[in-house]
């Protein structure tokens, strides 16, 4: 008897378990919806960090820039050109797609997508829609400035990465990430060429080379 | 009352076991392949001087990372190497559901050290071995299948099911709302409404392979059916999974769906990842009635010489190697054998015989040939079998048997007759 209410025990408190998290789970991943602001903390604080997901990064619209890392060099001889520091990763992973090429290349562009687009909240969104001059709207958020900072620090140690290669390691004295942000021709032009797209340019402040990280 | 006993009865017998050994087995090999290819830039991407420094990383501070307990490189690279053994301990299944914690642990760890590195299917697999050490992943196919279970009483058995189906059940739900979610969220996009997504996704260069993308791109019927299969079959994924027939079709279009991604897109390890979890979709009897399938089309029985000690030796070879264990080996010496194949004696001594199940035989080379062909670990000689035979018909062959050794049994009263065979006279 002792053992049939161990056996149930089990049942109940696994599927009482596995209810919760499917039910949250659904809620955490819903858009912005009425029960979920009613019970968003609660939502937020079971689902993370053990369980935080996003699968957000083609929709609801897929990317559709590229986004070339540039950097130049500050030595005691002056400021080397800017060097694409892309292309490269880009050309290894296109010759050999077994290559540890692909994740060195995804944690730059991580890094990109992290200092341009922070922590894209739907909910400021959902504010910035509804009164573009709300208190919510403008605000940068917490975790948006840390996301923001920590895409910033990551290029700079991509950036001076990249300065070792370029005027050889340890002779930089500061280094400048720029990100070219390339909107490859629009469907109805689909013939052409990437160079028929449009660019922009962002660049960062100069950045002290290694930035603070212990260099080897 | 009854319907509660019938659901004890369900949730009390493990289901799914099969799936969940070739997902353990899949999500094992992604861990080996994802470590030897990152093993020459761990420092730059895990390091403690790397992209993302230690003072950085412990800073954020992170939930439970083994990374975090040293900055020195010698305990980075040590972790690195114990992430290794343990996810070949968990791909061969030793000790699968300890392993299993702490594989996850190990991948979980690794993640955190660098959050930058990460995609979806990370993301997704991070969440199913979490699951997964609720799950029997070690009952097929593993090292801890070979030994011997002691007996447990039953309501261990039972508890320890329970606990398997809501894992399985957990990680399948898992994917189920991945793919509704992001599904639904493109369906309200732009691009993806319109039928060009595609077209966008491939002209971006990370996510784009550049020898076929452009032939895809350009070609408005490809484009269009990408985009909106796409969004159809993630939304369609969760309702599909309770037929099997929609089932079925789920498992073949995910399947095309993920090796396009691979292929077009270049991101392997997210189609790994993600097809990692695709045998779980599959129940045991529907394993089974497949296994049947296949052996009703592909067993063997091989005749060999029982009495040849060689012989002997290289037939335990092959059965070991014969993994999925199509081959039946049988010596024709055993009395009655040839009889019941209705085989000629001595031919049978020339060379090895093996009859499929429809009746065909065939001798010598081309046996070798049909048990390299079932042997998953012989593939490999198969290029080789097959040209010696094109190349040399059976002679290799019938000097390597006709020289064999022949230990007769019969005459074994005091003193075992032991002779070398002169080479056989031509068969009839």
């Amino acid at each position: 008897m002792a053992r049939t209410a161990v056996v149930w025990l089990v049942i109940v408190v696994l599927g009482l378990g596995a209810g919760v998290y499917l039910l949250n789970t659904l809620l955490y991943l819903a858009p912005p919806n009425p029960v979920k602001a009613q019970w968003y903390r609660l939502i937020v604080g079971l689902q993370h960090p053990l369980f935080e997901q996003n699968w957000h990064l083609f929709a609801p619209n897929p990317i559709r820039s590229n986004f070339v890392l540039t950097v130049r060099c500050r030595t005691a001889a002056g400021v080397s050109p800017w060097q694409d520091a892309t292309m490269p990763l880009l050309a290894r992973l296109h010759r050999d797609r077994h290559s540890p090429a692909a994740r060195l290349l995804r944690v730059q562009q991580n890094a990109i997508r992290n200092f341009l687009f922070g922590d894209p909240s739907e909910w400021r969104m959902l504010a910035c829609r509804r009164d573009r001059a709300s208190a919510a709207c403008g605000r940068e958020s917490e975790a948006d400035r840390r996301i923001r900072d920590a895409g910033a620090y990551l290029l700079g140690r991509v950036a001076s990465a990249a300065c070792d290669r370029i005027v050889g390691r340890g002779r930089a004295t500061a280094v400048q990430a720029g990100i070219l942000i390339h909107q490859p021709p629009p469907w109805s032009r689909r013939h052409e060429p990437d160079a028929a797209g449009t660019t922009h340019m962002v660049p960062l402040p100069w950045a002290p080379y290694g930035a603070g990280a212990k260099t080897r | 009352m009854v319907l509660l006993a019938r659901l004890r009865r369900w949730l009390g017998r493990e289901h799914w076991v099969t799936g969940a050994a070739l997902a353990r087995i899949l999500l094992g090999a992604w861990a080996l392949y994802y470590y030897a290819l990152h093993l020459p830039v761990r420092g730059v991407l895990w390091g403690p001087d790397g992209w993302w420094p230690f003072e950085r990383f412990v800073a954020a501070r992170p939930l439970l990372s083994v990374w975090a307990f040293s900055a020195s490189p010698v305990y980075a690279d040590v972790l690195y190497l114990a992430g290794i053994a343990v996810a070949a301990a968990y791909t061969l299944g030793w000790q699968t559901r300890i392993v299993g914690a702490v594989h996850w642990l190990a991948v979980w760890s690794l993640q955190e050290r660098n959050p930058f590195i990460g995609d979806g299917g990370d993301n997704l697999m991070r969440i199913a071995l979490l699951f997964l050490v609720l799950v029997d992943a070690g009952a097929r196919l593993s090292l801890d299948a070979r030994r011997r279970h002691r007996a447990r009483p039953r309501w261990v058995e039972e508890v320890g099911a329970v606990a398997h189906n809501v894992g399985v059940i957990l990680v399948v739900a898992q994917l189920a709302l991945l793919y509704a979610s992001t599904g639904l969220y493109k369906a309200a996009g732009e691009l993806w409404q319109n039928g060009t997504a595609l077209y966008y996704i491939l002209r971006v260069d990370e996510f784009s392979n550049p020898a076929l993308a452009a032939a895809v791109y350009r070609n408005p019927y490809l484009v269009v059916g990408g985009t909106y299969g796409t969004v159809l079959f993630e939304v369609a994924f969760p309702a599909a999974l309770f037929n099997p027939w929609t089932r079925g079709a789920l498992i073949a279009t995910g399947a095309l769906f993920h090796l396009s991604i691979a292929v077009l897109m270049g991101l392997v390890t997210f189609a790994w990842s993600m097809l990692s979890l695709y045998p779980l979709l599959v129940t045991d009897a529907e394993y089974r009635r497949a296994g049947a399938w296949v052996e009703g089309r592909w067993s063997l029985t091989v005749l060999y010489d029982g009495w040849c000690p060689d012989c002997r030796r290289s037939i335990a070879v092959l059965r070991a190697a014969d993994v999925a264990g199509l081959v039946r080996f049988v010596s024709f010496r055993t009395p009655g054998v040839a009889d019941v194949f209705a085989l000629d004696p001595r031919r049978l001594e020339l060379r090895l015989h093996s009859v499929r199940p429809d009746g065909t035989v065939r001798e010598g080379m081309d046996v070798m040939v049909q048990i390299a062909g079932r042997a998953v670990l012989l593939w490999p000689l198969v290029p080789l079998l097959v040209a010696a035979r094109l190349a040399a018909g059976q002679r290799a062959y019938d000097a390597l048997a006709a020289r064999r050794t022949v230990l007769v049994p019969a005459a074994c009263d005091d003193v075992c007759a032991l002779w070398d065979r002169r080479p056989p006279a031509p068969g009839p």
